[in-house]
C-alpha cells in the first residue's frame, strides 16, 4: 500500500480501496487483479509504477484515466471522484485534466502531426478555431523537436518522433495528470532517453502530475517514486 | 479545425476498407433493385400483355351453346353508343390435331383492334397470330386447313346431336401474321400459354357453317360512359327478339300460331315464364317401337297434346287409325311403347311401357299433324326413312315400305298420344319438358313482349362478361414476383452483407488504437461511434447509389434470363423491363439502412468491448438453445398441417440448434488441455473466436441448407408416375379434345360411333371430364385467375382407383372424392382442386369459399373441401358431374381424359385414340409430361433458387477467405512467435487453412443436417427421389472451392501480413 508523502499538499489522485476484476475468457468465473489498492499522488508529482507482465500495471493507469470503472474502491481525481460520474462527464475529465501517452503512440494514421496534436480539442466542440490553439500545437511540435514535421503523417515519421506527437497531443488540452502506459517500450535507448528528458522538461514548464507504468529501470529512475504492483496492491520501493 | 475533417480523413485513408463495405451495400442494392424490378417488370408486362389482348373492348356478350342474330349487334351498338362488333369464336383442329381458337369477325373488327391488320379479310384468308405462325410454321401466303364443327341448337352432348355430322374443314390462306401488340392474342380466359389465333371473315364463316347471319360473341368496345354487364344485359333485354331466344314463332293454320325452339326441347325457364299457356304445351318424342303382341311399328313419334290427351289417364293411350291398322289395334286393346329414355352421363336407356287404348283416331286433324313432330335435326328434313341421322341408334333395316309411305304421307305425324303427365314422367331430360307451345295468334305480341321483358338474357345463357375490368385485375401476378426474387436473394444479401460486415469490422478492429487514442483524449465512445456511422453513412449512400445502377444492369440480365431461360415461371408473359422509380428508392434505402445496420452492430459489439474487455460469455446458452430446438424439431417433424411453414421452422430450428452444438464443441476443444497438437491450436484459436467462427458457419451452412433442399425437392415428373398416390394419379395418358366427346369412351356404343376399334382400350378404361372453360389457375399462368375453370367428373371413377394424394381436406378420414357429393348448408358446391390452384392460382385454403357464374350468370359459389398434391389436374377445379350438368346444363360432352393402359398398350392406345378422335382435335400425351409441364415452373424457380443459394454460398466462402485475412493480420504477431520458434512458414499456411477448412466442414455439416431434419418428412413419404450423387458433386464442387479460396488467402494474408511483424520481430 502506497501513501501521499504530505498530508497537507493536494492530491492529483487518490485510490482507495479499489479493486478490479475480470471474466476469465472461458467463462468460468473472474479473477481479481487488483485487490484492495490505495494510491495517493500529490500534484507536481512523478509516480512510476512498476510490476511484473499481467499483474495489473495498464489495467491500474486505465482505471486513474477514467477508461475502465473499477469493480470496487473510490478514485479521485485532481479532488474529482469519478465513481459517480457519467460516461460524458469522464470524458469531459480525461478532456480537460488527463494527458494519455500509450506505449505505441496510437496517433491517427489519417491525420498530420499538427492534426494530431490538434485534435484532442474536438473533444468538446464540433470544431475548433483559432490561431491560438495551432500555435499552441505548434509550440508543443516545436518543443517535441518536430517543428520541421507539422504536415507529416505518422506514416512518414519514425516511432520515436511519432511518440514524441504523442506527448505533444497529450499535453495540448494542459492537463494536470499526464499517464504513460510504457512510453519508451517501442523506442531504442536514444530514443527512449531523449523522451524521458523531453518529459522532465515539460513537467517542469507545465506543472505536471505524472503517473507512468513501465518496466523500464531507466524510465522509473526519472520519478520521485517508485511503486511495485504486486498481488494486486502496491509496495512502494 | 473541424471535426468534419475527421471523417473525410478517415474515408479517404482507410478506402479501401470503405470500398469494400461499399461494394457490400452496392451488391445488397442492386439485388433488392433488381428483384423489385422484376416485379415491376411483371406488372406492367401483364398489364400491356392485358391491354393489347383486349384492344378497345370493354365487354363481350357470349351466347353460350346457342347463336343470335349479328343484327342484334348492330342494335346494341345504336343503342349504347359505342361500337358492338358480332363475331362466331370457336374452337377448331388443325391438320396437326392442335386445337386453334377460330375468330370470325366483321369489318368492324378492325376498330377495335389498335393495328389495322385485320382489314379486309377476304373468303377463305385468314390472320393469324404469331405464335400460330410459329407453331405451324405458317407464312404469309401459305394454306393450310382447319376442322370446325358447325354451331348446334342442341347441346353436344345430347344424344340426338350424335348424328355423324363431321366438322367442316376450312382451307385457309394466311393473308397476315397479327404481332402481339394488336388484338391477335385476344382471349376470352386468361391462359397461361400463348393462344393459338386464327381470324377468319364472319360472313364467309357462317357461310361455311350454315349459319347465316348468327354469331355467339358480341364484342363490345369502349364508349364515353361506363358500361357494366348489368347495363348490358339490360340493353340486350331491350333489342333482342324470338330468334336470339332461340325460338321460333310459326302459323299453323287456322289462327293458331305455334311457338317452338330451334333445338328439340324447349328450355324449362320458357315453359315456367308461360304457365298460363301450359294447356297449350306439346311434348313429343320418338318411340324405338310400338308393340302389340308380335306384330310392333317401328320408329315412331308419340305425342302429348292438349286437349287431344287431356282426360288420358296415365295407363291409356290413343293412336291414329294407321297405327291400329298396322297393329290390328282394337280400342281397349293392350299396346307396348318401347321408348329411349335419358340416363346420367348422356347416354340413352330403353324403356318398355303398357298402355291401354283408348281410342283410335282418324287420319284427321291432330292424328295427322306433321307440324307435332319437333324440329329434330337429321329428321324433320328428311325426305325418306332411309334419310333419317337421328343421333341415336336406330337399325334402318327395320323400316317397312310401309313406313315409308307414312313418311312420305304424313311425315313425323305422331301415331299415338300420352297424357302430358305420362309424357313428362317418361321422357324426363335436362334440356326441357315440352317440344312446343300452341296458341292463338292473337296472344302472339303479347307474348313476345313477356318473353323480351319477363326473360333475363342471361338465364338463356346470354351472359355479358365486363372482360376489361376482369383482365385487368386478373393482370396482377398470381404470385408477387419482386417479393418472390427479393426472397430468393435472401441469402445473396445477406452473405453480401455478412461479408462486408466482416470486412467492416476488420476496419473498425484495425483502427481499435484509434479509437482508445480518442476515448483517452476526451472523446466519449458515442462520439467515437458517431464518426464510424458517418463515414458508413457517406460509403453506404455511394454504395446504393452505384447499387441502384448495378441493379439496373441486373434487372436487364435477369430480365433476359426469364426470357431465354426460365421463361416457364412467367406463363408466356413478354417481359420489357419496366422499373419504377419507387424500387430504386427502396433498394436504395433498404441497402443503406442494411448497410447502417451492420454499423450499428459492429460499433455496439466494438464499444461493449472497449467498456468490458473480454465480453460475455454464453456457455450454458449453448446447450440450452440445442435443447429447446431438439424439442421444436422434433416437435415440428410429426404433423401434416402447414407443411411448408413447418418445413422452413425446422429448418431455422435445427441449424440453430446444430450451431449450438458446434458451439459448445468449439468451447470444448477450445479448452485448455494436457497435450498440445498442432492441429488443436487451430480449434484454440476458432474456440477463441467463437462468435466470428460461428458466423463464417452459418454462412455456409445457410447456403448448404438452400442446395441441399432445393435438390431434394425438384420435382421428377417420372418418379412414381405409375402410382395411385403420384401426381399422374396412376393414369398412363392424359387427353384433351378441342371439341367435346359425345359420351363415356368406356362406353361399347360411344366407341363405336367415334369409330373407335376394340382393341384400343381393350385393357384400359378412361376417366371422362367435362369442361367448363375459365381462367387457367396453374402455375403456368402468371395472371390472377377470376373466373374458375372447372372440371366435373363422376367422383366414383377416383374413388375406385384410389387416385391422387390428399395433401389437405375438410373434415376427417374417408374417401375424398366422396365428398363432392356433400353440398354445404348454405348451398355451396363442393370442389376440389391442387395445391398450385387452390393456394396460389386462388389464394384460398380448404374450407373457403369461391363465387363463379353458373351459365345463367346467377353467382354461385364453390366450397374447397379438399387439397390434392400437384397434380395433373392443376389449373382447375373439380365438382361432381351432377353439380357441373345443374350449373351449365348446356355443356355438352367431356372435353378431358385420364386413360389408364397397361403399360405394355400405352403406345397403341395413344395411336389409335389420336388418329380416331383426330376430328375432335384429341391431344393425348404421356400423363407424366402433363405433370412435367407443371414441374417445370416449379423447378425453373428451384433452379433460381439454387443458383442464388451457389451464389450466396461463393460468397459465404469468399467470407471465409476474407475471415482468413482478417484473423491472420489480427495474430500476425502471433504468427510471427511461431515463425520465431521454429515453425515453418508452410506448417503455419497448412495450420490456416486446416482452420478456415473446418469452418467450412462445420458449415456443410450443419446444413446438411438441419435440411436432413427439415426434409424428413419428405425423405420417409419417399415422393421425391432425392439426387443424392448430384448434391453430393455440387456441395465437393463447394469445398474445393472453399480450399481455393482458403489456400489463395492465405498465400496473401501470410505474404502481406506476416512480413513485417516478422521483420520486427527480427
Amino acid at each position: 500500500m502506497s501513501t501521499a508523502q504530505e498530508t497537507n499538499v493536494a492530491l492529483a489522485v487518490e485510490v482507495t480501496g479499489l479493486s478490479h476484476e475480470y471474466r476469465r475468457p472461458d467463462g468460468s468465473g473472474s479473477e481479481e487483479i487488483l485487490r484492495d489498492l490505495h494510491l495517493r499522488v500529490s500534484s507536481g508529482e512523478w509516480v512510476a509504477i512498476m510490476g511484473p507482465s499481467g499483474s495489473g500495471k495498464s489495467t491500474l493507469l486505465h482505471i486513474l484515466g477514467t477508461l475502465l470503472v473499477p469493480s470496487s474502491g473510490s478514485v479521485q481525481i485532481e479532488g474529482t471522484a469519478v465513481d459517480s460520474l457519467r460516461d460524458d462527464e469522464r470524458a469531459r475529465l480525461r478532456s480537460s485534466s488527463i494527458g494519455f501517452v500509450f506505449q505505441d503512440h496510437q496517433l491517427l494514421p489519417q491525420l498530420t502531426a499538427l492534426e494530431n496534436v490538434m485534435i484532442p480539442n474536438l473533444a468538446l466542440a464540433q470544431s475548433v478555431a483559432g490561431a491560438a490553439i495551432r500555435e499552441r500545437a505548434t509550440a508543443l511540435l516545436t518543443a517535441v523537436g518536430l517543428e520541421d514535421r507539422l504536415d507529416h503523417r505518422p506514416g512518414m515519421l519514425s516511432v520515436g518522433q511519432c511518440q514524441r506527437v504523442a506527448v505533444a497531443r497529450a499535453l495540448t488540452n494542459r492537463p494536470s495528470l499526464l499517464l504513460l502506459d510504457e512510453p519508451t517500450g517501442a523506442l531504442d535507448q536514444r530514443t527512449a532517453a531523449s523522451l524521458l528528458d523531453l518529459l522532465a522538461e515539460i513537467r517542469g514548464q507545465e506543472s505536471l502530475s505524472i503517473v507512468t507504468v513501465t518496466h523500464s529501470l531507466e524510465v522509473a529512475t526519472k520519478a520521485d517514486r517508485r511503486l511495485h504492483l504486486v498481488h494486486g496492491g502496491l509496495r512502494e520501493e | 479545425m473541424k471535426g468534419s475533417l475527421l471523417y473525410w480523413r478517415s474515408l479517404k485513408h482507410y478506402w479501401r476498407i470503405h470500398f469494400v463495405w461499399g461494394l457490400g451495400v452496392a451488391l445488397t442494392a442492386a439485388l433488392i433493385v433488381s428483384a423489385l424490378g422484376t416485379g415491376d417488370t411483371m406488372d406492367a408486362s401483364l398489364t400491356r400483355q392485358a391491354e393489347a389482348r383486349l384492344g378497345s373492348i370493354d365487354l363481350v356478350v357470349s351466347t353460350g351453346h346457342q347463336t343470335v342474330r349479328t343484327s342484334l349487334a348492330d342494335a346494341l351498338s345504336e343503342r349504347l353508343q359505342r361500337p358492338v362488333r358480332p363475331a362466331l369464336g370457336m374452337r377448331a383442329t388443325s391438320a396437326k390435331g392442335s386445337t386453334v381458337q377460330l375468330w370470325g369477325v366483321g369489318a368492324g373488327f378492325t376498330e377495335l383492334s389498335p393495328i389495322p391488320v385485320f382489314r379486309g379479310i377476304g373468303p377463305g384468308e385468314a390472320v393469324i397470330n404469331a405464335t400460330l405462325a410459329s407453331e405451324l410454321e405458317l407464312n404469309v401466303g401459305d394454306s393450310f386447313i382447319v376442322r370446325v364443327a358447325r354451331p348446334s341448337s342442341l347441346p353436344g352432348d345430347a344424344p340426338m346431336a350424335r348424328n355423324g355430322e363431321l366438322p367442316v374443314a376450312l382451307r385457309l390462306q394466311v393473308k397476315a401474321v397479327a404481332p402481339h401488340t394488336s388484338l391477335g392474342d385476344f382471349v376470352l380466359h386468361a391462359q397461361g400459354d400463348e393462344p393459338w389465333n386464327l381470324f377468319v371473315d364472319l360472313e364467309w364463316l357462317q357461310e361455311q357453317l350454315s349459319a347465316k347471319g348468327r354469331a355467339n360473341l358480341l364484342l363490345v368496345g369502349r364508349g364515353s360512359k361506363n358500361l357494366s354487364a348489368s347495363d348490358l344485359e339490360a340493353a340486350i333485354q331491350q333489342e333482342w327478339s324470338t330468334e336470339d331466344m332461340g325460338l321460333q314463332l310459326a302459323s299453323i293454320g287456322t289462327g293458331i300460331t305455334e311457338l317452338r325452339p330451334d333445338a328439340i326441347f324447349m328450355d324449362a325457364v320458357i315453359t315456367d315464364l308461360l304457365q298460363d299457356l301450359k294447356e297449350e304445351q306439346v311434348f313429343t318424342w320418338f318411340a324405338y317401337g310400338i308393340r302389340r303382341d308380335s306384330r310392333e311399328t317401328p320408329y315412331s313419334f308419340v305425342a302429348a297434346v292438349d286437349p287431344l290427351t287431356s282426360e288420358l289417364a296415365a295407363d291409356e293411350i290413343v293412336v291414329n287409325q294407321w297405327l291400329a291398322n298396322d297393329l290390328e289395334i282394337a280400342i281397349g286393346d293392350a299396346i307396348e311403347l318401347r321408348v329411349p329414355v335419358f340416363q346420367y352421363g348422356g347416354t340413352l336407356g330403353e324403356a318398355k311401357r303398357s298402355f291401354r287404348v283408348r281410342e283410335i283416331l282418324p287420319m284427321e286433324g291432330q292424328a295427322a299433324d306433321p307440324t307435332l313432330m319437333p324440329r329434330y335435326p337429321g329428321l324433320h328434313d328428311a325426305q325418306h326413312c332411309r334419310d333419317w341421322k337421328p343421333g341415336i341408334a336406330i337399325d334402318l333395316s327395320k323400316i317397312r315400305p310401309a313406313d315409308e309411305d307414312y313418311w312420305t304421307a304424313y311425315r313425323g305425324a305422331p301415331k299415338a298420344f300420352l297424357s302430358m303427365d305420362t309424357a313428362k314422367t317418361l321422357w324426363q331430360n335436362p334440356y326441357g319438358n315440352a317440344t312446343a307451345i300452341r296458341f292463338d295468334s292473337a296472344r302472339v305480341p303479347s307474348v313476345v313482349e313477356r318473353l323480351k321483358t319477363q326473360l333475363a338474357p342471361s338465364q338463356l345463357g346470354i351472359v355479358a362478361i365486363p372482360l376489361r375490368s376482369q383482365r385487368l385485375a386478373g393482370s396482377r401476378p398470381a404470385n408477387d414476383f419482386g417479393m418472390l426474387f427479393l426472397g430468393f436473394s435472401f441469402l445473396l444479401m445477406a452473405a453480401a452483407l455478412l461479408v462486408s460486415g466482416l470486412i467492416f469490422g476488420f476496419g473498425i478492429l484495425r483502427r481499435q488504437g484509434e479509437v482508445r487514442s480518442l476515448i483517452a483524449m476526451g472523446f466519449t465512445y458515442r462520439r467515437v461511434a458517431r464518426t464510424f456511422f458517418v463515414e458508413s453513412m457517406v460509403v453506404s449512400a455511394l454504395g446504393a447509389g452505384f447499387g441502384i445502377v448495378i441493379g439496373l444492369g441486373l434487372t436487364h440480365g435477369l430480365i433476359a434470363l426469364i426470357r431465354s431461360q426460365w421463361s416457364g415461371v412467367v406463363g408466356g408473359v413478354i417481359l420489357t423491363p419496366s422499373i419504377q422509380s419507387g424500387s430504386l428508392v427502396i433498394g436504395g434505402i433498404a441497402a443503406m439502412c442494411a448497410g447502417w445496420f451492420a454499423t450499428f452492430l459492429t460499433v455496439r459489439k466494438l464499444g461493449r468491448e472497449q467498456r468490458r474487455p473480454g465480453g460475455p460469455h454464453g456457455r450454458r446458452w449453448g446447450r440450452i438453445i440445442a435443447l429447446v430446438c431438439a424439442v421444436s424439431v422434433v416437435t415440428l417433424l410429426f404433423g401434416d398441417s402447414y407443411r411448408a411453414v413447418r418445413f422452413f421452422l425446422a429448418g431455422t430450428f435445427s441449424m440453430v440448434g446444430l450451431l449450438a452444438i458446434v458451439f459448445e464443441v468449439l468451447t470444448y476443444v477450445g479448452r485448455p488441455g494436457a497435450t498440445v497438437h498442432k492441429r488443436r491450436l487451430a480449434f484454440r484459436y476458432l474456440a477463441r473466436r467463437r462468435g466470428r467462427s460461428i458466423a463464417a458457419i452459418t454462412l455456409v451452412a445457410v447456403g448448404t441448407f438452400l442446395i441441399v433442399s432445393v435438390g431434394a425437392n425438384r420435382h421428377d415428373p417420372k418418379h412414381g408416375a405409375d402410382q395411385r398416390k403420384s401426381g399422374t394419379g396412376g393414369f398412363s395418358l392424359y387427353g384433351e379434345s378441342a371439341l367435346p366427346l359425345p359420351g363415356d369412351l368406356n362406353d361399347s356404343k360411344i366407341q363405336a360411333d367415334l369409330g373407335l376399334g376394340r382393341g384400343e382400350l381393350k385393357q384400359g378404361s378412361v376417366v371422362s371430364m367435362r369442361l367448363r372453360e375459365g381462367d387457367d389457375a396453374s402455375c403456368r399462368s402468371a395472371g390472377q385467375a377470376q373466373e374458375p375453370e372447372i372440371l366435373g367428373l363422376q367422383p366414383e371413377l377416383l374413388s375406385q382407383r384410389r387416385a391422387f394424394q390428399v395433401k389437405d381436406r375438410l373434415g376427417g378420414e374417408g374417401d375424398i372424392w366422396a365428398s363432392l357429393h356433400t353440398m354445404s348448408d348454405d348451398g355451396a358446391i363442393p370442389a376440389i382442386g391442387d395445391e398450385a390452384t387452390v393456394y396460389w392460382g386462388f389464394h384460398r385454403r380448404v374450407g373457403d369459399r369461391l363465387d363463379f357464374r353458373d351459365e345463367q350468370g346467377r353467382t354461385r359459389t364453390l366450397r374447397i373441401v379438399g387439397v390434392l398434391h400437384n397434380s395433373v389436374l392443376q389449373g382447375r377445379l373439380i365438382i361432381s358431374e351432377r353439380q357441373f350438368q345443374q350449373v351449365f346444363p348446356s355443356i355438352s360432352g367431356y372435353r378431358v381424359f385420364l386413360v389408364d393402359t397397361a403399360a405394355a398398350n400405352t403406345r397403341n392406345a395413344t395411336t389409335n385414340l389420336r388418329e380416331a378422335l383426330t376430328d375432335y382435335g384429341f391431344h393425348l400425351v404421356p400423363a407424366w409430361q402433363r405433370l412435367a409441364r407443371f414441374m417445370e415452373v416449379e423447378n425453373t424457380y428451384l433452379s433460381i433458387f439454387s443458383l442464388l443459394g451457389t451464389l450466396g454460398m461463393v460468397l459465404g466462402i469468399f467470407g471465409v477467405g476474407v475471415l482468413l485475412l482478417y484473423n491472420v493480420i489480427e495474430r500476425r504477431g502471433e504468427l510471427a512467435v511461431l515463425v520465431a520458434i521454429g515453425f515453418r512458414r508452410r506448417e503455419i499456411g497448412r495450420l490456416l487453412v486446416f482452420e478456415h477448412l473446418l469452418l467450412v466442414v462445420f458449415g456443410i455439416l450443419v446444413g446438411v443436417g438441419s435440411a436432413t431434419f427439415a426434409l424428413y418428412p419428405v425423405l420417409v413419404a419417399g415422393q421425391n427421389a432425392v439426387p443424392v450423387a448430384a448434391l453430393g458433386g455440387h456441395i465437393g464442387l463447394m469445398v474445393c472451392g472453399a480450399i481455393f479460396a482458403t489456400v489463395v488467402a492465405k498465400s496473401w494474408a501470410l505474404r502481406q501480413g506476416l512480413t513485417p511483424v516478422l521483420q520486427r520481430a527480427n
